[in-house]
């Protein structure tokens, strides 16, 4: 049978020599991604120029029972597109033309374009695209679709979901369809679009997205709020939540997350060895705006006690910090033997009761849990680190109970497994043990309505 | 519709005024290209005319809407009025998929019956 298909691979490449290659050199490079973890080698890898070729490739991987996972810049954390099956990988980087239409507001983009390339287009005729994942110059549209990412601006714009205006889709059966489009409201029908966004490409493939924008907010500034006592923070955060103040961003980082930056980088990051550091940003369209906005911050955040309150205007400034914010995820995973990382959320009420949680289980289990991320919408980034066992013994042991209870926490506080990486390979188990079994029905029926044949980024999500 | 092809829109309209001789006020979510488009029988007291050509009239505007990129509703839905409409400008795929889903939670057709598709 794997005879047959690879046979009927190279009459396709015939058809495609310059986009499907079926070397052992080049397939190999596609058995993972940014999760680390390693599925099946792949039966070829393709990239498809266009939405025609995406058709005819589907087509012919329906006809003859090939699985195939679409893959952007594989930045994926749960493990998306690792190839579980023997399958087909289709890389969308070719695919990534970027056309801003200031008329609409929009942007009609190809799903390998580079989020961080959509921005800067949109910037160039003064207008903004604000979902801003933390791999935002490496990851493309496409993946930040199929996962509905988000990034610290969700806060104040909303995830990848808010901005999709419509798609264009091809079907595991090869037909093409677009949903929604250029307009800015749409209720004729059911919104088959938001199906698709967030499923993780087990759908369809999507070869085009129309993409609101919105004006351009040049001015921000940054308050940059250090605290010794971990709580004062997360307090000081609920009552910015009372006041009138729109920040564009409320992110939380530990203290020892900042120290494993500097570990890592060999430099020092002021206030490293303090408890926690929250960095606020406001937006906005005039200097003074921003910087009455940034005052007012400041005021709320003196009541909690912080050891140091930095106002920063300039964009230098800023990027500087947000760099270091950026590093996180690389650097704990420098500083340990191994690591989970997880992304839950929970409703922003809950957010010190889970974070308490999550200390107590520090202290029973004696692993390290160190937390960041995006603290005003209820989203953090738990980072369970293996530092102390070299041999790992223990560790293995142990981690995935940890791990459960993290979760289960996380339930049990009204939250949710996942904030904006998804559920892919990695957290399949847990999605499985922590759904409503009517719900993960729904899912399955959905899956063989769209994909009858089971062909697309197979067993993925449930278990 | 699309913002930027309001103004086509608009001008379609007058045209469908002219040559049909109802009247068609337009009001609405402009930002949004969300024109609330109100076509009224002011003359045909009898109605006769009116019962006649006004479906006509209904097609031809949501005709230009899907032309110029648009959609049959921005905000009041399909329900039962423009079942019809929906049938005739959506792609049959997409149909297809609708009465799929319905079926997938509902296979007795019990809720909201023969609404949204023809």
């Amino acid at each position: 049978m794997m005879f047959f298909k690879r046979f009927l691979l190279k009459m396709f490449k015939k058809k495609y020599p310059s986009n499907l290659f079926l070397d052992s050199d080049m397939t190999v490079s596609y058995m993972n991604d940014e999760s680390g973890k390693n599925g099946e080698q792949p039966l070829g890898v393709f990239f498809p120029e266009n939405s025609e070729d995406v058709k005819k490739m589907a087509s012919f991987c329906y006809r003859y029972k090939i699985p195939y996972i679409v893959r952007g810049k594989g930045t994926g954390k749960t493990g998306g597109a690792v190839p579980v099956k023997k399958s087909l990988i289709i890389v969308m980087e070719r695919m990534n033309r970027i056309i801003i239409d200031t008329k609409n507001l929009t942007a009609e983009v190809e799903p390998g374009a580079i989020t961080l390339d959509i921005q800067k287009a949109a910037a160039e005729e003064n207008l903004f695209y604000p979902v801003d994942p933390a791999s935002l110059d490496s990851c493309s549209i496409g993946g930040n679709i199929a996962e509905n990412a988000g990034g610290p601006r969700a806060f104040k714009y909303g995830v990848t979901r808010d901005f999709v205006l419509g798609l264009d889709v091809v079907l595991p059966n090869g037909d093409f369809i677009r949903l929604g489009g250029k307009t800015r409201k749409d209720v004729s029908g059911y919104n088959l679009k938001d199906i698709f966004i967030g499923s993780e490409g087990t759908l369809g493939t999507v070869t085009k997205a129309y993409l609101k924008l919105l004006p351009l907010p040049k001015e921000k500034i940054l308050v940059w709020a250090v605290f010794d006592d971990f709580f004062e923070a997360v307090e000081a955060m609920s009552a910015v939540y009372q006041t009138s103040l729109t920040p564009s961003c409320i992110e939380f980082i530990e203290g020892r997350a900042f120290q494993a930056v500097e570990k890592m980088l060999h430099k020092p990051i002021p206030d490293a060895d303090s408890q926690a550091h929250l960095l606020i940003e406001v937006d906005g369209f005039e200097k003074d705006g921003v910087l009455k906005q940034g005052k007012a911050l400041s005021e709320v955040l003196y009541r909690f006690s912080p050891k140091r309150i930095s106002v920063l205007p300039y964009h230098r400034q800023q990027e500087k910090i947000w760099n270091l914010r950026r590093q996180i995820s690389e650097a704990t995973k420098h500083a340990s033997f191994d690591k989970k990382s997880e992304d839950i959320c929970v409703p922003p009420a809950n957010l010190k009761a889970f974070l308490e949680a999550m200390r107590e289980i520090e202290k029973v289990s004696g692993v390290d849990i160190i937390c960041f991320g995006h603290l005003g919408d209820g989203n953090v980034h738990v980072n369970i680190l293996n530092i102390k066992d070299e041999t790992g013994i223990t560790w293995k042991k142990f981690s995935k109970k940890i791990v459960y209870s993290v979760f289960d926490t996380a339930i049990k506080l009204g939250g949710t497994l996942s904030g904006e990486h998804g559920i892919g390979l990695t957290k399949k188990k847990y999605f499985s043990a922590f759904t409503d079994p009517e719900i993960i029905m729904i899912h399955k029926k959905l899956k063989k309505l769209f994909d009858p044949k089971k062909l697309l980024n197979p067993k993925k999500i449930w278990k | 519709m699309p913002p930027a092809n309001l103004k086509a829109f608009l001008e379609a309209m007058r045209e469908i005024e002219k040559v049909s001789g109802v009247d068609i006020i337009c009001f609405g979510h402009l930002g949004d290209g969300n024109v609330h488009v109100n076509i009224l029988n002011i003359k045909d007291e009898t109605g006769i005319t009116w019962k006649k050509f006004s479906k006509k009239i209904v097609y031809s505007v949501f005709d230009t809407a899907i032309k110029l990129g648009g959609t049959l509703s921005g905000e009041h839905g399909i329900g039962l009025t423009k079942k019809k409409y929906f049938s005739a400008f959506t792609d049959p795929e997409i149909i297809m998929i609708h009465k799929k889903l319905k079926k997938l939670f509902d296979p007795k057709k019990l809720l909201n019956p023969k609404k949204i598709w023809k």
